[in-house]
């Protein structure tokens, strides 16, 4: 069996290392105003600051937690519902021809539309704030779930659920058993395009405008001409971004040994 | 040797619908089978003469659209575990290891753990795969995998195998030694086998009794018993009754 967790790879670090030492070069320099582009020293400063509170460099001081375990709900509560309707609706397809025909078109058509074009249909609906970033959320990586799981599930080779029938499963069984293990790769990929669409429609539902949230931190910022408090939330959100994705595959792997798989 | 009727294929036909509007292909015409308990059966003919599908409708895969088949009485409608089917790729479940595999049958009929623990390590000896309980296939040789793919049918303690063309993607040493080990698995657990070849030699180191299919719409032109005591050593292969045999075979196929 393979090792989940790989060493990590030092040639990854260098082309970060040498952006970070030219970013510093130019801080240094002078060429760019601060205004525009403040160091990497100033910004971690405010970082620290962000998470502890304790220098009072920001109206953000100290307010990291709250911030961020806004943005993480509307996260999770988005994506566990496009989850739900994604999983159901994209087994239901990919394995039920009549349910295909009736529902891919219509959800095919929806996609077509992209997800910021919902913004304003979605402001007027849910208001400004907490629904509208949680029905965008949801909405957005809901097609990407969908998707791949129907894919995943049409795509289950027919000698499979022969085999399985033939040692003696019944419908049920074959869906446990053949079909949702058969199709969980596919589905593992829907789930983490998934989730980094809910990330990146987070950002947008929250610029729009709540009191809470790392793109509402960033908003503001930009209004008080805090730069550097806009670049630690975007240094946040990649953070938060790479870690719930590493949870998701953590738990997916849980479930079934995807390395099992790889040839 | 007189025994028992376990499965009976009566006079199926089966055709195909090709494409719409055009005329459905006739792939079998008017087949009638008999397998008697522990007997294995060689059914050989040219490629593509529904020697595939007469496996799939035994199996309980596809209906036939003429005709009946009974399995110990009864006809058959769906697949069962008692008819176990050996493909000719393994068609093993990828994220399941070796003995998981071969436990999924028995896990299905929950069973208690330790019966089924004790069942998986006696058929992964019979098949000879001990120590590679904790692979998965895709680390297995194409004769280890197919290996796995009867021990897991085997360990349901089926009355009949059904294999199509089960050691045809292997090569020639490795297909040598699963047939031997088809032939000391008959002697000891003694399941009925049909199993589809076109290797003519095969058919005869295996069977008690050939049939030989024609081309499309594929139809039995002879039956053919074999005579040849067991076990059949394969030193068999340059015996004269042996060659005669094969002989009178391959004409047949190639009339």
């Amino acid at each position: 069996m393979r090792r989940y967790r790989r060493r990590l790879d030092p040639v990854g670090f260098i082309l970060p290392a040498l952006l970070l030492a030219i970013w510093y070069l130019v801080g240094k320099s002078g060429e760019i105003p601060a205004y525009l582009l403040p160091g990497p020293e100033s910004v971690l400063q405010v970082m620290a600051d962000f998470v502890s509170g304790t220098a009072k460099l920001t109206p953000y001081s100290g307010k990291l937690i709250e911030n961020l375990s806004a943005s993480f709900l509307r996260v999770i509560t988005g994506f566990a519902i496009a989850l739900v309707f994604g999983l159901l609706m994209g087994f239901l397809t990919g394995r039920i021809k009549p349910v295909k025909r009736l529902i891919d078109p219509l959800v095919q058509a929806i996609r077509t539309v992209p997800g910021i074009g919902w913004l304003p249909i979605a402001m007027v609906w849910f208001g400004v704030g907490e629904q509208t970033t949680v029905f965008l959320i949801s909405l957005a990586a809901f097609f990407p779930i969908y998707i791949n799981t129907a894919h995943g599930a049409s795509e289950v080779p027919a000698a499979l659920i022969r085999a399985g029938k033939m040692l003696g499963a019944n419908e049920w069984k074959i869906f446990t058993t053949v079909i949702l293990p058969a199709a969980f790769p596919a589905v593992v990929v829907g789930l983490r395009l998934g989730l980094g669409v809910a990330w990146a429609y987070l950002v947008l539902g929250e610029l729009t405008g709540v009191s809470t949230g790392l793109g509402a931190v960033m908003m503001d910022s930009r209004m008080m001409g805090q730069v550097e408090m806009i670049l630690v939330s975007m240094v946040c959100i990649a953070v938060m971004g790479i870690l719930t994705d590493r949870i998701l595959l953590w738990s997916c792997r849980l479930i079934f040994p995807l390395s099992g798989r790889e040839g | 040797m007189h025994r028992k009727n376990l499965f009976l294929m009566n006079n199926v036909c089966k055709s195909f619908s090709v494409s719409a509007g055009n005329k459905p292909l006739n792939v079998l015409e008017d087949i009638t089978l008999q397998i008697g308990e522990g007997e294995i059966v060689a059914l050989i003919g040219p490629s593509g003469c529904g020697k595939s599908t007469i496996i799939k409708i035994a199996a309980g895969f596809e209906k036939a659209d003429k005709g009946s088949i009974v399995f110990c009485g009864d006809a058959v409608t769906a697949p069962s575990p008692q008819r176990g089917v050996v493909f000719q790729s393994a068609v093993l479940f990828p994220w399941l290891t070796v003995s998981q595999n071969i436990a999924y049958g028995l896990k299905l009929k929950r069973l208690n753990r330790t019966l089924i623990d004790e069942k998986c390590a006696e058929f992964i000896s019979i098949v000879g795969l001990t120590g590679f309980e904790h692979y998965y296939p895709h680390q297995l040789s194409g004769g280890m995998q197919q290996r796995v793919a009867i021990a897991r049918v085997l360990i349901m303690q089926p009355k009949m195998l059904l294999m199509d063309e089960p050691f045809a993607s292997l090569d020639a040493q490795t297909r040598i030694l699963m047939q031997q080990l088809l032939l000391s698995i008959s002697v000891r657990l003694n399941p009925a086998v049909l199993f589809v070849t076109h290797d003519v030699e095969e058919a005869l180191i295996l069977a008690d009794r050939i049939y030989v299919m024609s081309k499309l719409p594929g139809s039995v032109i002879r039956k053919i018993g074999v005579p040849f005591l067991k076990p059949r050593p394969i030193s068999l292969m340059g015996d004269y009754e042996f060659i005669k045999l094969k002989q009178e075979i391959l004409s047949l196929l190639f009339n």
